[in-house]
């Protein structure tokens, strides 16, 4: 009995520590992903308390996720599996519509108003599990309508939701439209606080990643790229944070990266000769080899989050304080709505990478490319189907969710119309059917365009601001006709070619050989560039 | 569960597949059980709203559902030829019906204020005779929206859908673009959707439409206008159904459904007929709406309301290698479906289309006449 004891916990020690192995590899093979999603969890902390404009766009960032985790579902039906389902909305509606009956104990009659009884964060597993069963339904109807057939079928089960939800107003809240209330939970400190230490960990893994990388790439050029990204986010710290201390310990992190870089570039061997002789000498060398591996990284990884405590503790003091002088009207629900909705869109974006590398989803898109010639070979296309627009209803049942809450009033046709159909469908043709990040990317272009485009008509062209769908109708046109795959996809098309150009890239003589791995750099200091950007515009 | 049903369904065709006798009793069984659900329910509603007030009730639903039926029929026929030949579905094709509405009110007030105009020669034409004037006016306006509507479809086929046969998706989102920038041009021009423009209150005169009344004697009463909409659909039915036998061009397009390629190897332009049939179904379309505005307005927000009916009664009809029949059959059914809703259970009016829809998919999953 105690061996086996044993051998569990060995076992699990093992896994333990494989874990904590394997952290580097999975940090390394993500860069650009770690690098973007540290500055969008560091985003909320410099506008904690108070108001201030960054609010007003982290506002619109949290509506454009939960529609890109929209698009997302929606890319997963089209892009994925080849369903083309104009009856999305109906999943999207009825997580929206789940949320709302369960947030509020007096919207529906008596033996169903227990769904208030579950509290908050679990009422989105529900919404979920809902939305699930309504892909479940429309799954079940692909064993005889294919393509178009199905696309209506969906179309007629979406519209017969919604005009059931239309023709009741009590429930739906009908023209005028249901007011949805805040979640308790949101209304919480802890809650935020929570996922101020998510964000913590995104920051630390951000910086052991740049260890990496600055001990991985030991040439010069790994110097030059660093150089400004350092110099980037040190800005953002600068102009957000509440004090000159934070910012300086990050700057005191980034210079012990760079005196790992050179002590790393110390010990590279280019000469094969050289090699041998210092294999000898390893014996010797051990204690600097564990200073260097383990104890600088460490040690720069804690300065730097001390710095980053540092330059926004006050803000979430503040915020905790206000919290706690008057817990019922603490109003500051914005940071903790983005960081709820980034943590699930985090979430749903790795589940649906992995998901399409699994062998299952190299199994849908067979189906996808040839479905006679798939159950030829011995695949069950129908549960494929299913099992797709089970999860991707599951997914846009959870956007509806999200979107219950932060939009606070949802009647029939936001939540249910056949807009937001199209709206799903645009933003993933946008972006690149078939992408993962194309369905985003399209949302925050149109969601953004539609949000400003009336300005920039009214005062950038003197012109109607009516005329602002106009635009938007002459923007889809033009992407349509010049980039036929969408954004994403029609750059992927090409990219092996822009690839090949930026490794040959030159300044005089110097050449900077870019590779994959240096591509987090650009992405950084590009993503820093565009909310600086989008900042002063909106001033 | 489903091997359960699945197996179940394989026990029952075994079962029929040896009784023979019994196979051959299975459709006159549901002819007679459908003849008897609408018995039923015939006698339901006579229970409900008496003899007479059923005979007024079903009167009025069959004219309105037979002239809804005939103008749906027009507008959707174009969706499908597009659908059928080019295979674009073609998301702009409310915002045409819509723009055609606009096109034959402001068409017709302008034709109307020429003819009663002292000073041109019209008016020693029509004299005092308003009511040819009216009528003149109005067929008119719906060949002038025609005209325009159809110049319209064949410039955004020219122009753009052209370079992106091949590519559904793309396709999907250049016609929403459209869609996005007709109906917004239309409220910009003429205001948002909450109004809806009639012939009548703004026309001078109004006989046609309000004052011709065929009169049954009590309260069934039958107007003009909606007679005549179901003779000129049927009329135009006719002469498609006639132009699809008989002419090259027609015989050339119903080819061109079945197997495009096939007739583009034949030595067809096919590119040719895209373009003819683009201007045929944005025209048909335009038709409808223009005829269509004494009854239900002309306003901003039809694009997608009736584009969602185009959708519903081209899959009904059979939308892949459908035939140009079962378009007919599927508005007549999702016309006369919704008025006699509207009539008898008005809480069924907007969702019993796609009820007939769903019942009609499962049953025969193409469609009426498509292959599955």
């Amino acid at each position: 009995m105690s061996n086996e004891d044993g051998s569990v916990r060995e076992s699990v020690g093992h896994a333990v520590l494989g874990g904590i192995k394997s952290i580097p590899s999975v940090l390394s093979s993500n860069r650009t992903l770690v690098a973007v999603l540290a500055f969008l969890f560091l985003l909320p902390l410099g506008t904690a308390a108070g108001t201030s404009p960054v609010r007003a766009l982290i506002f619109l960032f949290t509506q454009i996720m939960i529609f890109g985790l929209l698009a997302m579902s929606f890319d997963l039906q089209l892009g994925r599996a080849s369903i083309l389902n104009f009856g999305h909305v109906a999943l999207f509606g009825v997580g929206a519509y789940f949320m709302a009956f369960s947030l509020d104990a007096d919207l529906l009659p008596p033996p169903f108003n227990l769904v208030a009884a579950i509290p908050f964060p679990f009422t989105i597993v529900f919404a979920m599990l809902i939305g699930a069963l309504l892909g479940f339904i429309m799954g079940l109807t692909t064993s005889r309508m294919k393509g178009t057939a199905f696309a209506f079928i969906a179309l007629a089960i979406a519209m017969f939701i919604y005009n059931f939800f239309f023709e009741s107003p009590d429930i739906s809240g009908g023209e005028t439209g249901l007011r949805v209330p805040t979640p308790g939970l949101i209304r919480t400190a802890p809650f935020y606080l929570l996922f101020v230490g998510v964000a913590f960990v995104f920051l630390a893994a951000f910086m052991g990643m740049v260890i990496l990388y600055l001990k991985k790439r030991t040439d010069i050029s790994g110097l030059i790229l660093v150089t400004p990204a350092f110099a980037a986010f040190t800005g953002v710290l600068l102009f957000f944070g509440t004090n000159l201390v934070g910012p300086i310990l990050v700057l005191f992190a980034f210079l012990g990266a760079i005196l790992l870089f050179l002590m790393e570039r110390g010990r590279v061997i280019t000469n094969p000769i050289e090699y041998a002789e210092k294999q000898e000498q390893t014996e010797e060398r051990r204690p600097t080899d564990m200073m260097v591996s383990y104890g600088l990284p460490v040690v720069i990884i804690v300065i730097f989050l001390v710095g980053i405590v540092i330059t926004f503790g006050a803000n979430v003091v503040q915020m905790v304080s206000l919290w706690i002088e008057d817990t019922t009207t603490f109003y500051y629900i914005i940071p903790v709505q983005y960081y709820l909705v980034l943590s699930c869109l985090v979430v749903v974006y790795f589940f649906i990478r992995r998901l399409i590398a699994s062998p299952f989803g190299r199994m849908v898109t067979a189906v996808a490319q040839n479905e006679e010639r798939a159950q030829a070979l011995g695949y069950d296309s129908y549960r494929a189907k299913i099992v797709v627009l089970v999860i991707s209803g599951a997914i846009a049942a959870l956007a509806g969710a999200l979107y219950a809450p932060y939009i606070r009033t949802i009647d029939p046709d936001t939540a249910l119309g056949v807009g937001v159909t199209i709206d799903a469908m645009i933003f993933t043709i946008i972006g690149g059917i078939g992408t993962l990040f194309g369905p985003l990317l399209g949302t925050a272009l149109v969601k953004y365009s539609e949000l400003n485009l009336v300005d920039f008509i009214t005062d950038g062209l003197n012109l109607d601001g009516r005329l602002w769908l106009v635009g938007l109708g002459i923007m889809y046109i033009a992407i349509v006709l010049f980039l036929p795959l969408g954004i994403v996809g029609s750059i992927e098309r090409r990219s092996r070619s822009i690839k090949e150009r930026l490794r040959r890239l030159k300044i005089g003589r110097f050449e900077f050989g870019l590779k994959d791995t240096d591509y987090w750099v650009f992405a950084l200091i590009g993503i820093i560039g565009l909310f600086m950007l989008l900042l002063f515009l909106s001033l | 569960m489903k091997e359960a049903m699945q197996r179940g369904i394989h026990a029952l065709k075994d079962y029929l597949e040896e009784n023979p006798r019994i196979r051959r009793l299975i459709k006159p069984l549901t002819v007679i059980i459908v003849i008897a659900l609408a018995a039923i329910l015939i006698a339901a509603a006579i229970y409900a709203y008496t003899w007479e007030g059923f005979i007024v009730r079903a009167g009025k639903s069959m004219v309105n559902g037979l002239a809804l039926s005939m103008l749906l029929f027009l507008m959707v026929s174009g969706f499908f030829l597009i659908f059928g030949l080019c295979d674009v579905i073609n998301f702009a094709h409310g915002a045409f019906f819509m723009l055609g509405g606009f096109l034959g009110f402001v068409i017709y007030l302008g034709t109307e204020a020429v003819f009663l105009d002292p000073t041109l020669p019209f008016y020693l034409i029509f004299g005092a005779n308003y009511f040819a004037l009216s009528v003149t006016a109005f067929i008119v306006s719906a060949l002038g929206a025609t005209t325009v509507m159809a110049l319209i479809g064949g410039g955004i086929e020219f122009f753009t859908i052209r370079r992106l046969y091949g590519n559904p998706i793309a396709q999907i989102l250049l016609t929403v673009g459209f869609m996005f920038i007709i109906s917004q041009a239309a409220e910009i021009i003429w205001g948002p959707p909450q109004f809806s423009y009639f012939i009548t209150p703004n026309s001078q005169l109004g006989y046609f439409f309000i004052e011709g009344v065929l009169d049954f004697g009590g309260t069934l009463q039958f107007q003009l206008y909606r007679i005549f909409l179901i003779f000129l659909g049927l009329a135009v039915a006719g002469l498609m159904f006639l132009g699809f036998r008989k002419t090259r061009i027609g015989l050339q397009i119903q080819a061109g459904i079945e197997d495009a390629e096939m007739v583009e190897a034949l030595g067809t332009d096919i590119r040719k007929l895209f373009t003819v049939v683009f201007m045929l179904g944005a025209g048909l379309a335009g038709l409808s709406g223009a005829v269509l505005v004494p009854w239900i307005g002309a306003s901003s927000g039809h694009g997608l309301t009736y584009l969602i009916y185009a959708f519903v009664i081209v899959v009904v009809g059979g939308a892949h290698y459908g035939r140009f029949e079962g378009t007919f059959f599927g508005a007549l059914i999702v016309g006369l479906s919704m008025q006699f809703a509207a009539y008898f259970i008005p809480f069924l009016e907007n969702i019993i289309v796609f009820i007939i829809m769903a019942i009609i998919l499962i049953v025969r999953p193409g469609g009426l006449t498509g292959h599955e």
